[in-house]
């Protein structure tokens, strides 16, 4: 029987910024609902990895195919499409806009996608509901916490069911309690609605949550463990 | 080696000063050109308040009259002002990055002050440099203009035959179309760059009143002050009592001219009106925002409402020159109007010239105010690349990123161009009247004709959508920092 290729698959993934290589051939799959942490140290490639997998950078050689369809042959707004259904984004800093409210900044991706005001915030609102951050609706970013701030991002990123996470260093800036919590909920919420994810890491206990892990290194997928 | 405390040396700041990046580079080019351009202006009106009795003859009546020249050189001088706020607006440009560097030199042991000082010599060469090259480019061109600019033509030309009598004579000669053949005195081109360098220098440094630049990061006190209705209603006074100056003069029996109080009781309004316009923007900016945030089921609209909404002082403060700018072209325009019904062009066709000429004026200082907006809304965009980074990664097109910036620039303007060109009209009605009467015939059969002051709503038109135009292009052209804006870089960075 002939088995089926992953869901997410990258093959000989190759990228450089100028003289420097950031990826040197790596080849990389996951399977639908599966938690993958990539670590290595700092400067190793792997935010670069996870941005070539997401859309947000075009490889210089090699392709990323996600359920069939291969992102090179895509355009700037076909990614973005993309990114905005199918795909989560979580990153360490930053995502949120500030002037929006809570329960708005969950909403924007739904917005974006045609629905009407009280059909996205009612959804924003039942997603912030479910990350524990159901006070917080009407509140902005700045009068939150950082673990506040970042399970309202992660609301944000799962708003539109997406098929996978990819999530860069989302408690890089959290203290280990509030990173914990994030985290936790971030597994519960794929496990429960059958979301992959890809966890880029530095941390090994962040990695501890993943069901494997790929270390990356000078460019290179050197191990899997787990 | 030398570790005590004893301060940075000016040589280290001026080589602190220097290390730049390609935002620097453009905010350090853009300081020095309108700094330049400023001081050719500056220089230009130093050369009309210099034409003696040897000087000219000019071809426009406008350099000839000593009372019209007074009129020139005010021109001039507020075309140096808008210039000067939009010098410190260019040396605004990128900042957030720069004060990003000073926090890693504040890492490294700088003090705040010393930071400060390091933003002032960078502001300082720049405006200093484009001063200096401005004065250069006036002293030479001025006698290359002259070359070029000189005509042969007639003009009149006062005689004095005794001590009661003058005539006047029509002369044929060379005839300079610019004031080009004015000495201007060498100390003046230097108070001249120094001056206008110190200025920009000090306006800088209170651009940065608000910004606490630590040794981990960048803090930016935004005014947590919510904008009052108050200044809409100094607005709404100021407008009326200029509207009804004229009618309320006559009512009682003040004559035109026979009080300078008259004149201090305009100034006072049209200070009230501005000032009602300048701080009403930021509450209507903040009334704008909610209500479309509040309904809006579009992302861009979204954004830009809420964005309006939590910074409204940030609206009034950008859209201040270019507010003044409509409330002074409304005022030209009622003026013209005025002069139009009351002279009659096809027998003396100077006045329509000279608000022709004062209009192609108004362009300059209309474009030259919505420059101000392309800083601005280009300062916006490079300030907020982070969130616009984390938004285009999690799928937002820079489309809809675009129109909400574009939306958040340009919302605010919507009502208050039109309202400003209109207020600038009706006080130029009130103050110098709705109607005209011309008194015709002989003396035993005397005849009164009424000139009735149209209301200029074609220019009032032409003028407000003519602004709007002008910042409409240029925060799009703005736009062009989004790309740049969005690079996948800015998400790993800090703020």
């Amino acid at each position: 029987m002939q088995s089926e290729p992953p869901f997410l698959a990258a093959s000989d993934l190759t990228k450089t910024f100028g003289e420097s290589a950031a990826l040197r051939g790596v080849s990389f799959g996951a399977e639908r609902g599966e938690i993958i942490a990539v670590t290595g140290p700092s400067g190793s490639g792997k935010s670069t990895l996870l941005l070539c997998l997401s859309g947000i950078l075009l490889p210089t050689g090699g392709d990323v195919v996600f359920d069939g369809k291969a992102l090179r042959t895509m355009n700037e707004a076909a990614r973005s499409r993309l990114r905005r259904t199918e795909f989560g984004v979580l990153f360490q800093f930053g995502q949120l806009v500030p002037e929006l409210t809570a329960v708005e900044n969950v909403a924007l991706p739904l917005l974006l996608s045609g629905n009407s005001r009280r059909e996205a915030t009612t959804t924003a609102g039942a997603w912030m509901d479910r990350l524990g951050v159901g006070e917080l609706v009407a509140r902005r970013p700045t009068q939150m916490s950082g673990g506040q701030a970042q399970r309202v991002a992660l609301a944000r990123s799962l708003v539109t069911g997406p098929k996978i996470l990819f999530a860069d260093e989302p408690t890089g800036a959290l203290d280990r309690q509030s990173g914990e919590m994030v985290l936790t909920h971030m597994v519960d919420a794929a496990k429960s609605s059958g979301t992959s994810v890809v966890l880029v890491t530095h941390d090994r206990h962040v990695a501890s949550f993943a069901d494997r892990e790929v270390v990356i290194e000078d460019g290179l997928a050197t191990a899997h463990a787990h | 080696m030398h570790t005590e405390a004893t301060g940075i040396r000016w040589a280290a700041l001026v080589w602190l000063a220097a290390r730049t990046g390609r935002t620097d580079r453009v905010r350090i080019s853009a300081t020095a050109v309108v700094s330049g351009v400023t001081t050719v202006f500056a220089l230009a009106a130093v050369a009309v308040i210099n034409i003696g009795g040897n000087d000219g003859p000019y071809s426009s009546d406008l350099l000839m009259q000593p009372g019209l020249r007074v009129g020139v050189a005010l021109g001039l001088i507020v075309f140096v002002a808008l210039l000067l706020v939009l010098t410190a607006q260019c040396a605004r440009i990128g900042a957030p990055a720069r004060d990003r560097r000073f926090a890693t030199y504040r890492l490294a042991g700088a003090t705040p002050y010393d930071v400060t000082r390091i933003a002032g010599v960078e502001t300082a060469l720049a405006s200093g440099l484009g001063a200096a090259l401005g004065a250069l480019t006036f002293l030479i061109g001025k006698p290359l203009l002259n070359g070029l600019t000189t005509e042969f033509g007639s003009y009149t030309r006062e005689r004095p035959l005794s001590r009661d009598t003058v005539v006047f004579e029509k002369v044929h000669g060379q005839l300079h179309l610019l004031p080009t053949d004015v000495h201007v005195a060498w100390w003046a081109v230097v108070v001249a760059v120094i001056g206008l360098t110190m200025i920009v220098g000090a306006v800088t440094q209170l651009a940065m009143r608000r910004v606490r630049i630590g040794p981990f990061g960048v803090a930016r006190r935004a005014s947590q002050r919510i904008p009052r209705k108050t200044p809409a209603l100094m607005f709404v006074i100021g407008t009326v009592f200029l509207a009804l100056f004229s009618p309320l003069r006559a009512a009682l029996g003040m004559e035109a001219d026979a009080s300078r109080l008259l004149v201090v009781f305009v100034v006072l309004a049209t200070v009230v009106t501005s000032v009602g316009l300048l701080w009403g923007t930021a509450a209507l900016a903040q009334m704008i925002g909610q209500w479309a945030a509040a309904r809006t089921s579009r992302a861009s609209v979204l954004i830009a409402g809420r964005r309006l909404a939590a910074s409204p002082f940030t609206a009034s403060r950008t859209n201040s020159i270019i507010l003044l700018v409509a409330l002074v072209g409304g005022f030209i325009q009622g003026l013209r109007a005025y002069l139009m019904a009351v002279t009659s062009s096809a027998q003396d066709p100077f006045y329509a010239t000279t608000m022709n000429f004062v209009n192609t004026a108004l362009g300059v200082a209309v474009v030259l105010a919505a420059v101000g907006v392309l800083v601005n809304t280009g300062e916006t965009i490079v300030t907020a690349r982070q969130t616009l980074s984390g938004l285009v990664a999690g799928g937002v097109p820079r489309g809809v990123l675009r129109r909400g910036l574009l939306l958040e620039a340009l919302l605010p303007l919507l009502p208050t161009i039109p309202l400003a060109a209109l207020a600038g009209v009706l006080a130029s009605r009130g103050v110098f009247g709705t109607e005209h009467g011309e008194s015709l015939g002989t003396v035993a059969h005397e005849r009164v004709v009424i000139h009735v002051v149209p209301i200029p709503w074609v220019q009032l038109a032409m003028l407000s959508v003519g602004t709007l135009l002008a910042a409409a292009l240029m925060a799009w052209i703005a736009l062009l920092f989004v790309n740049a804006s969005t690079d996948p870089g800015e998400l790993r960075t800090t703020a």
